[in-house]
């Protein structure tokens, strides 16, 4: 392979990735913000619907997620970031807060662009903290915990964010 | 006084003497590349107009927000980030800046350095700690260390013509 074909190949890629989104970015103010750039917060959600409750933690990043941000930085500043992922568990829980059903090791998806956080089965958006079915019904609604009350209620149902 | 330079590199290094023209070329490619971040995130300081807006003070709010507000980082916002928040984003601005013009063009590039260490230092005492932190205060200690920019910049010339200078060296 040729020296020009060698860097032509990856340039090409790179300026590839950082194609602009389509569509216009969905602008706050948010009733669910989730900073997608902070790698060491943990993020705690209670949604509630008519039969169900559930709380959803969004876990901080590991140490390796963490140094991996630094392309995100990079990569910011010539393309804003669209999208996210953390470690999420699904606590569904009683009236008494006391845990039903628990999954952990799932992942969650923070759509940047539209603001909505993506779960298995279900869809948080971030603007109205409706909470959506996998058919786009509207399940119930969410509330963002702030900081302290949410470490306190994962600790609390046994989560080690 | 006889200006003491340290060898310029060039590629044939790497085939003269290969351990240390890839060393050197590594070092040398870490600088650039820091140089290139530092510039992307002095372009976003002047974008947002960090030096003369409260665009600082938002930051540091929302930050306060999500970290420990018992721990030395909230202190540090609290006590010295909120209330100089003018002060603050115009040295930010500065710093950054030159902390870009010393990397990319190899000029005061040690200085440089010590400069990004204490830009990154600052950084994580600011609340935004993480991981990512400790490879971006490692790297530039490198620049303080070794003479990177008498390999390649203007440090070298610089030196000649200034040896008594320590802004060169």
């Amino acid at each position: 392979m040729n020296l020009r074909v060698a860097l032509a190949v990856p340039a090409a890629v790179m300026f590839a990735a950082c194609a602009r989104p389509e569509g216009p970015r969905v602008e706050g103010p948010l009733a669910i913000d989730v900073p997608e750039l902070c790698t060491v917060c943990v993020e705690v959600l209670r949604c509630r619907g008519a039969d169900s409750s559930v709380v959803y933690v969004l876990h901080r990043k590991g140490a390796w997620a963490q140094i991996a941000t630094i392309w995100d930085y990079a990569a910011g500043f010539v393309r804003p970031k669209t999208e996210d992922f953390r470690r999420l568990s699904t606590l569904t829980v009683d009236g008494a807060d006391a845990v039903i059903a628990r999954v952990d090791d799932e992942r969650a998806r923070l759509d940047v662009w539209r603001r909505r956080i993506e779960l298995p089965g279900a869809m948080i958006d971030q603007t109205s903290a409706d909470w959506i079915d996998a058919d786009g019904s509207v399940r119930g609604r969410c509330e963002h915990l702030e900081r302290d009350a949410g470490l306190a209620l994962a600790a609390r149902l046994g989560v080690q964010a | 006084m006889t200006a003491i330079t340290h060898e310029r590199f060039r590629w044939s290094l790497l085939r003269d003497r290969p351990l240390r023209g890839l060393g050197i070329a590594f070092v040398l490619f870490l600088r650039i590349l820091y140089g290139l971040f530092y510039l992307g995130a002095t372009v976003n300081k002047f974008r947002r107009n960090y030096a003369f807006s409260d665009y600082p003070l938002q930051v540091f709010t929302k930050q306060l927000g999500v970290i420990d507000p018992d721990g030395i980082m909230a202190a540090y916002l609290r006590g010295f980030l909120i209330p100089n928040y003018q002060f603050v984003g115009i040295m930010v601005t500065l710093i950054w800046t030159a902390v870009t013009i010393g990397l990319l063009l190899g000029v005061c590039t040690r200085w440089a350095g010590a400069l990004a260490v204490f830009a990154a230092v600052n950084i994580g005492l600011g609340g935004f700690y993480d991981a990512s932190l400790i490879p971006l205060a490692i790297i530039p200690l490198l620049f303080v260390v070794l003479p990177t920019g008498h390999w390649l910049g203007l440090d070298r010339r610089l030196h000649e013509r200034y040896p008594g200078s320590i802004w060169f060296r």
